[in-house]
């Protein structure tokens, strides 16, 4: 049979009441599957025969299930399936058989009907089971999914001192359930949906219903459905569709692989983007500020807290600014540097042939090799790249005169900052901008690093999410006074940090309340 | 939600006000008031603070009068007006070009001052020069070409940037004052006090850029008495900076320096010896300044014209960038330029500011 399919990749064919249409239309559908599993029985019932045709895919499917919970209890179990009545019309067996089964006999609760062919394959493709019933023009379909899936395990890129250690992972029901476990207000909504024309991508977009601006829900529900893709692997690749101007180097959509940061962003009154098959969750709408937050910093006292969100911002400074500041100053303004400080460098560099630009570019693109190099290598020998490349590398580069010791100086305080940013996505970013930085100090001294920074604010300024000003508290006016900088450059003590932030709806803000008098 | 209503905040056009007023009058105010008025200088100042406080008032009693009058508009009306308004948005136009060109000057002695590399000092008539300040001028491009909204929430960011060099001048500078420099001497005409004074508004002519801003501003008209006491305060914090700079490099001192608000910066030592010389790097904070200026007279060019489409403003910006850059090549250089520029402000500039918004009633 020639299966036709629609510009949208659907089939739009009807479940028959002729059974052997479907099976027809089903083996063509499932044609040349290895690991398809199907299987034809006949039900004898009162003297009577019916026909039943069960499909599913092994190694998605819970086979186990499927036979306790179907196949055994129809053949051996359910005698009285129909009643007598019903069986001596033919055509009303089927359908006293489906109702039956459906609502009263099997243990399974997960059981729904389904009148077409494109939903119930995408239903099995999934990992649930279908089961057509002669003479019914409706199919059941039980939830049977079992696929393997990695445990929960600790977060590798968000790691922290305190706090929980679980992460989301490839399991798009873990993830779900991982901030349902969270946030127990059945306020907290779920609406999924399907991605991607081959892929058929769960996604699912959460929120708290009475949290969020509804104008924010229907943007990104909108913009979801703009455009149509063959395949979504990732959250990722989410990511940069859903992005307003995608040339930005930065993120305008948060992704974290923590359950407690986005159970965070959705009592925020944000939206947390869960795709199947990833690792990680998108949050949305994001600012420049959120990629600074770690979650520890709400666990530990407020003042260490405070500090090490200080200590992020500085670490900003040095990755973008360090390497560029030290070419464009020891080219151009040597004088503006202590004449001790002077002489040091001077000396590092007598035996050096490369000019300084070259010393600094020679050492910032070793690095990012080294960095490149220790994330496709297991971990074992992964690290042991950083500690060949850092000390080994490092040393036989200055032994050989191709750099100085206060370019290694300089390329090494700039790594060790961009890995104090707690996104990796973000801190990329600044690492890529250094050498855009790097190339106008090499020109045009200071006057091309503060044109490069000019125009880093312009284009921070004008970017936004999801209507959200990405540089928001900095700008954007007074919006509310209590919540503008509470949670910015330094963190508040919780008790005082009352209200939600600005991305929640007006009049929601209120967070915490002091049960004290007058509190 | 928050944006996307081409409108801003009440505190954003404060910003945007005060960072332009206050960088069109740092550079010049010290330089110009101690050559107008010089050891009377302090009573002059006093009087362009009076003069200043009423021009400001001027130009909020214009925007009330204009917008009682939008109000009453009709159609009709406004069809038999569109002729005139466009005369007027030339002469504004034109203002604005005129502006742009001093500032494009400004710009290339504050880059000779910052010891730019390939920079032939201040002049303006080195090919470098020119071709120097043209990165400057793209990246002001860049930014003039947004909405109304970013270049706010731009000029909000920049707002402390800009101050900050000054709060690092009174901290670290103070050892250095001569306070005796502050003492008021009477002396001069009064007559020539309030005619110097008067001309020195020239320089304050950005605060007219309130009536543009403030059909912008959400929700409308509300907050406009904070508005003008905040203008007020900036003009007191420019009054008060280039007594500071006396106060340093003395009268005659700063009457001789063309960029003595720069020049200061000589004076000034980061304790622990953290740098050998602090100038280099406070250049850029004044490089910051005058690129609120560039783009600044970039952007309202464009939003007089009310260019819509994106790539008609770029075009309309990079033709009035070349022609900036053609004039200023066959212009005199910063310091003529400046007194020029003073004169044409004292004459033309200034009293079209309070006229045109009243014409256009």
């Amino acid at each position: 049979m020639r299966i036709a399919y629609n510009e949208k990749n659907d089939v739009e064919y009807p479940v028959y009441e002729d059974l052997n249409k479907n099976i027809e239309l089903m083996e063509s559908l499932f044609f040349n599957w290895g690991d398809i599993v199907k299987k034809r029985f006949q039900l004898q019932r009162h003297g009577k025969k019916l026909d039943i045709y069960i499909i599913y895919i092994d190694g998605l499917t819970d086979n186990e299930m499927v036979e306790r919970t179907i196949t055994h209890p129809l053949l051996y179990e359910w005698e009285q399936l129909c009643s007598q009545e019903n069986i001596n019309e033919e055509g009303l067996m089927g359908n006293a058989l489906f109702e039956s089964v459906f609502h009263a006999q099997t243990e399974a609760v997960d059981l729904t009907a389904k009148d077409n062919i494109q939903d119930t394959i995408s239903d099995v493709l999934k990992g649930d089971t279908a089961i057509f019933i002669d003479n019914v023009n409706r199919c059941m379909v039980l939830s049977t999914k079992k696929f393997p899936v990695r445990s929960v395990s600790q977060p590798e890129k968000e790691a922290g001192l305190k706090g929980p250690r679980d992460s989301f992972n490839e399991n798009f029901r873990t993830n779900t359930a991982l901030l349902r476990r969270r946030i127990k207000d059945p306020k907290l909504k779920l609406e999924q949906g399907e991605i991607g024309q081959r892929s058929r991508t769960v996604y699912g977009l959460m929120y708290m219903e009475d949290l969020i601006y509804p104008g924010l829900l229907a943007k990104i529900k909108k913009k979801i459905n703009e455009f149509s893709i063959d395949g979504i692997f990732d959250c990722g690749m989410l990511e940069h569709l859903l992005e307003e101007k995608w040339y930005s180097p930065f993120p305008q959509i948060q992704t974290t692989e923590r359950p407690d940061k986005a159970a965070s962003a959705l009592l925020e009154g944000r939206v947390v983007l869960v795709v199947d098959n990833s690792p990680e969750v998108l949050i949305l709408p994001t600012t420049f500020n959120t990629f600074f937050q770690a979650a520890d910093d709400y666990y530990n006292r407020f003042a260490v807290g405070s500090f090490a969100r200080i200590l992020r911002y500085f670490a900003i400074f040095i990755t973008i600014l360090l390497p560029g500041l030290y070419v464009a100053v020891t080219c151009f303004y040597p004088q503006v540097l202590p004449s001790k400080f002077l002489l040091a460098i001077a000396g590092a560099r007598s035996n050096i042939t490369f000019p300084i630009v070259v010393e600094v570019l020679l050492m910032e693109l070793l690095f990012e090799l080294l960095r490149e190099a220790g994330i496709r290598l297991p971990g074992q020998m992964g690290n042991t790249i950083g500690v060949v490349g850092g000390l080994i590398v490092g040393q036989a580069a200055v032994e050989a005169s191709l750099v100085s010791t206060i370019v290694v100086i300089v390329v090494a305080l700039t790594a060790i900052a961009s890995f104090a940013i707690p996104n990796e996505e973000f801190g990329s970013t600044f690492r890529l901008l250094k050498f855009i930085m790097i190339g106008l100090g090499a020109v045009l001294g200071l006057y091309g690093i503060f044109l490069g920074c000019v125009a880093l604010m312009i284009h921070l300024s004008s970017l936004e999410s999801f209507g959200i000003p990405y540089m928001m508290p900095l700008t954007a006016g007074t919006i509310d006074k209590n919540v503008e900088f509470q949670d910015f450059i330094a963190r508040k003590p919780i008790f005082t940090m009352k209200d939600r932030p600005l991305y929640t709806m007006r009049g929601m803000r209120k967070r915490f309340w002091s049960r004290k008098k007058g509190g | 939600m928050f944006s996307e209503n081409e409108k801003i905040s009440g505190k954003q056009l404060r910003r945007m006000l005060m960072l332009t007023t206050f960088a069109g009058m740092i550079f010049v105010v010290p330089y110009v008031a101690a050559n107008l008025f010089g050891d009377f200088v302090v009573c002059g100042l006093g009087m362009f603070f009076v003069c200043a406080m009423a021009y400001i008032g001027i130009i909020f009693l214009a925007n009330h009068l204009t917008e009682i009058n939008r109000e009453s508009k009709n159609e009709k009306s406004l069809k038999k007006r569109k002729r005139k308004r466009d005369w007027l948005t030339l002469v504004q136009v034109c203002r604005q070009f005129i502006n742009f060109v001093f500032y494009v000057i400004l710009t290339i002695a504050i880059l000779g001052e910052a010891q730019v590399p390939f920079m032939e000092g201040s002049t303006t008539d080195s090919y470098w020069n020119i071709l120097i300040v043209i990165p400057l001028l793209l990246v002001a491009v860049y930014g003039a070409g947004h909405g109304v909204e970013q270049v706010a929430r731009l000029f909000e960011i920049f707002f402390w940037i800009i101050f900050i060099p000054f709060f690092i001048l009174i901290i670290f500078g103070l050892g250095e004052v001569d306070y005796s420099v502050f003492l008021p001497k009477c002396g001069m005409p009064a007559g020539e006090v309030l005619l110097y004074s008067l001309g020195m508004l020239s320089f304050l002519v950005p605060v007219e850029q309130f009536l543009f801003l403030s059909k912008r501003r959400n929700p409308q008209g509300k907050g406009n008495g904070k508005t003008y006491l905040f203008l007020v305060l900036t003009v007191g914090i420019i009054i008060g900076l280039s007594l500071f700079i006396y106060g340093i490099y003395g009268i005659r001192g700063a009457s001789m320096e063309e960029m003595v608000t720069v020049d200061i910066m000589r004076y000034i030592r980061l304790p622990l010896g953290i740098l050998e010389r602090f100038d280099i790097v406070m250049v850029w904070f004044f490089m910051l300044g005058s690129f609120v200026l560039l783009c600044s007279s970039l952007f309202y060019v464009t939003q007089e014209l009310s260019i819509r489409d994106d790539r008609k403003r770029i075009l309309w910006m990079a033709g009035i960038v070349v022609a900036g850059l053609v004039l200023v090549y066959w212009l005199p250089n910063y310091k003529e330029a400046l007194w020029l520029y003073f004169f044409y402000g004292a004459f033309i500039n200034l009293p079209l500011s309070i006229l045109l918004p009243f014409m256009e009633k």
